[in-house]
């Protein structure tokens, strides 16, 4: 069972199982210029006959990709009304699009995808859905979730991390949970909370 | 100077524990290459052609002699006792080895100096006005500002992994010395009709590959919202620039496709969503960090006029004082003050290098003469801030000594000059020792200011590292197929400040050995073109390329030109 961390430093085993596209799906890199392996805000996350036919373990809670929950939503909505079914975002899709497409009162969980460390377009999905669209439940980090960069994640709202499996033991998540209170005050506000250092604390005055 | 209270300083204090156990991780295995890149590029490292490099932030180029002590201890006990002063405002040590590299950084924390950010996709350290808080042309003392957007900037969670590295320069002067106009964001701070602070905001300057001139998408913006509105700014590349080619991914890519009109909508649309939001800034706050850049203790001087009849003798008596007076002592806004630019542009020295006992030197002379601070300038000098009218003739005869007196301030040889193929892994062409070819073929220093205001600026590869593109004459190294020998571009009438202008290539590449010769060409048309009281750059204006490319590449150009 893969493991996941919450803000407190909890452990737990992932009680979701993430439905996922085959890895052959990533971009290809280009021909010319220093490419990275990432599709631009806007552009779709996977094309509809890949959508169409990625498999859904059949019991279970699962969390779908938004294109597949959009596509096949009426083959899933038993299972969501029920609590079962959760929406994931990739980076190159926008936090608007899921708002229209996903009614957040009700959806058990959603996640936001990050495709690589260095993709940090899933940071201000997060800050959005929570302070834009008042989304309070559940938001899991998923994705290439790396231990160096939990507290920002925490941060911008998520509130639950899935590391890709493997990735980390046991006994290393648990040295990474222990170090989660590092930075004590951090100068600036974010959706954890919005005040900045000026605000949160009496600063001493300074001399010059 | 900002002095840290307790929170800044376990801020430091925290990232030195946190970079320690990720460098433990790194050389245990437990963290790819790949994953330990942008940790260590966030720390300010940089592995290059012969070891890893290691970028000193100095903050809005505000440096306390302590610091620079601090900076030449470890410089020579972990280095190999020199340092490189960049076009950042910061310092680069050059050889270091990464299991060293949290022992420096600790070091470092304890004079409150951090490489944090100075490198990586991510807010980069904020560069400002050298003569911040004392030019006479100034309106508002911009560094409580860059401070301000330090803090705010520095481990940001949302902005942590930008598309690509994001840059800030700050004025709060008549005229621009922080060439904020090729900065990814160029903050300008004014006082209204009203007095009321204000923010006129360019956003999309950039050099390298792609150069680009910033445009204004914020005339009169309240200071209070000035993190509102950054925020908005870096929200909307960090969620739609591109990040599928490293070569479109600066914010100026974004603003060149969607236009000014556009980008502006975009930004304010998100701006109004947070506009009185918690981040919005207090009187109480600004006041506090102001506090941190409050006019050293000055002396009261009722007339210059002595100070001045003085250093008039002198100057008849040393006619090398004279020329140095003339170029590296700077207007005050404080009477009987001047700043004083020491140079780092020293024949048989590369641009902006500094052994560890010169900076030991430097340090106690900023503390004999100056309160004890220092500037460091984008053009890579050293700048003391607040030195007495009286001291100027003492303070040269020292300088002299140190080989620090090079009346060269914004002439020819104050070359502007990256550190090359010699330690730079992207260079294609060792630029270091073309400045110091340049150096010799211009050594007569009364030729040199002859020649008067010339901006030289030498970048070994496109990502123009010295702002080539801005430079009166701006030097390229290139890259030729199949060459052995390294080739340059020479480009002309590039400026930096409000009006910033991007150079043109004159031709083709010429080799290393016949740039010096090639620029004595262009120099002597000037000189033969010239009208009264021209500037260099002022004659390019006048007569264009066209005769510069004549004499450079002979009747070929024009017929070139003819046919083209
Ligand atoms: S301009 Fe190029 S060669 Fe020079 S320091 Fe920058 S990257 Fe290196």
């Amino acid at each position: 069972m893969p493991e996941v961390i919450r803000p407190d430093g909890r452990i737990e085993e992932a009680d979701w199982t993430l439905v996922r596209y085959p890895a052959s799906n990533d971009p290809k890199p280009k021909a010319t210029g220093k490419a990275g392996l990432a599709r631009n805000t806007g552009e779709a996350a996977a094309p509809p006959e890949l959508v169409a036919a990625l498999p859904v373990p059949p019991s279970g809670r699962v969390i779908v990709p938004l294109a597949l929950w959009q596509a096949r939503r009426e083959e899933l909505q038993r299972r969501f009304d029920a609590g079962e079914v959760g929406v994931w975002l990739d980076a190159c899709e926008e936090v608007e699009t899921l708002v229209a497409a996903v009614d957040l009162a009700a959806v058990p969980l959603l996640a936001l995808d990050f495709p690589k460390a260095g993709d940090g377009r899933a940071y201000s999905s997060a800050a959005l859905l929570r302070r834009r669209y008042g989304y309070r439940g559940p938001l899991w980090a998923v994705g290439d979730v790396l231990r160096d960069y939990f507290v920002f994640m925490f941060r911008c709202g998520f509130d639950t991390l899935l590391p890709r499996p493997g990735r980390y033991t046991h006994a290393q998540l648990a040295e990474a949970a222990s170090q989660l209170g590092l930075f004590k005050q951090p100068y600036q506000g974010a959706v954890d909370d919005p005040r900045p250092l000026f605000r949160r604390v009496q600063r001493a005055p300074l001399h010059a | 100077m900002y002095r840290y209270d307790d929170y800044d300083q376990a801020f430091i204090d925290a990232r030195v524990a946190q970079f320690r156990d990720q460098t433990r991780r790194y050389l245990a295995g437990e963290l790819s290459e790949d994953e330990f890149r942008p940790l260590r590029l966030q720390n300010g490292i940089y592995v290059e052609r012969h070891s890893p490099l290691l970028r000193i932030g100095i903050p809005y180029g505000v440096l306390a002699s302590a610091q620079l002590r601090a900076i030449a201890h470890v410089a020579r006990v972990y280095d190999k006792g020199w340092g490189h002063f960049s076009t950042r405002q910061n310092i680069q040590l050059n050889w270091l080895k990464i299991a060293d590299i949290p022992d420096v950084l600790a070091e470092l924390a304890k004079v409150r100096l951090h490489a944090i950010q100075t490198s990586g996709s991510c807010v980069r350290a904020i560069t400002a006005d050298h003569f911040a808080g004392i030019a006479p042309d100034e309106e508002v003392d911009p560094r409580p500002f860059a401070e301000i957007l330090r803090q705010w900037s520095s481990l940001h969670p949302e902005f942590a992994h930008l598309p690509r590295k994001f840059k800030f320069a700050v004025t709060g002067a008549k005229s621009d010395r922080a060439a904020i106009r090729v900065h990814d964001v160029g903050l300008a701070f004014y006082k209204d009709a009203a007095g009321e602070v204000k923010v006129r905001v360019y956003v999309g300057g950039g050099l390298g590959r792609t150069p680009t001139v910033g445009v204004v998408i914020a005339d009169a913006l309240p200071w209070r919202q000035l993190l509102n509105y950054c925020a908005a700014i870096l929200r909307v590349y960090n969620r739609y620039g591109r990040r599928d080619n490293s070569y479109k991914s600066r914010i100026k890519i974004m603003v060149q496709s969607l236009g000014a009109a556009r980008m502006r909508e975009l930004v304010e649309a998100e701006w109004a969503f947070d506009k009185d939001g918690p981040s919005t800034l207090t009187e109480e706050e600004l006041a506090r960090v102001s506090l941190g850049f409050a006019p050293p203790p000055y002396e009261k001087v009722a007339s210059e006029n002595a100070a001045l009849a003085r250093l008039q003798v002198a100057g008849e008596e040393h006619p090398d004082f004279a020329r140095w007076l003339n170029r590296c002592v700077h207007g005050h806004k404080q009477r009987g003050y001047r700043a004083v630019t020491l140079s780092l542009k020293r024949r048989g020295v590369g641009p902006g290098d500094v052994t560890a006992d010169e900076m030991d030197a430097i340090a106690a002379l900023a503390e004999r003469y100056g309160f004890g601070v220092l500037r460091s300038t984008h053009t890579q000098n050293l700048v003391l801030p607040d030195v007495k009218l009286v001291d100027l003739f003492d303070l040269w005869r020292e300088l002299d000594s140190l080989d620090l007196a090079t009346p060269n301030t914004g002439l020819l040889t104050d070359l502007v000059c990256c550190p090359g193929g010699d330690l730079c892994a992207l260079a294609n062409a060792r630029s270091v020792p073309l400045a110091l070819a340049v150096q010799e073929q211009f050594a007569d220093i009364e030729r040199v200011a002859d020649l008067g205001e010339i901006d030289c600026n030498i970048s070994g590869c496109i990502n123009s590292c010295s702002h080539h593109h801005v430079g009166h004459i701006g030097i390229l190294g290139v890259d030729k197929e199949g060459s052995e020998q390294e080739w340059y571009q020479i480009a002309l009438g590039g400026e930096q400040g409000f009006d910033a202008r991007l150079a043109e290539i004159v031709g083709r590449a010429l080799a290393a050995e016949e740039i010096p010769a090639a620029l004595a060409k262009v120099l002597d048309l000037y000189v033969e073109e010239r009208r009264p009281g021209e500037r260099f750059i002022d004659t390019f204006r006048r007569i264009g390329i066209d005769p510069f490319k004549i004499r450079l590449y002979g009747d070929r150009a024009r017929v070139e030109k003819k046919y083209a």
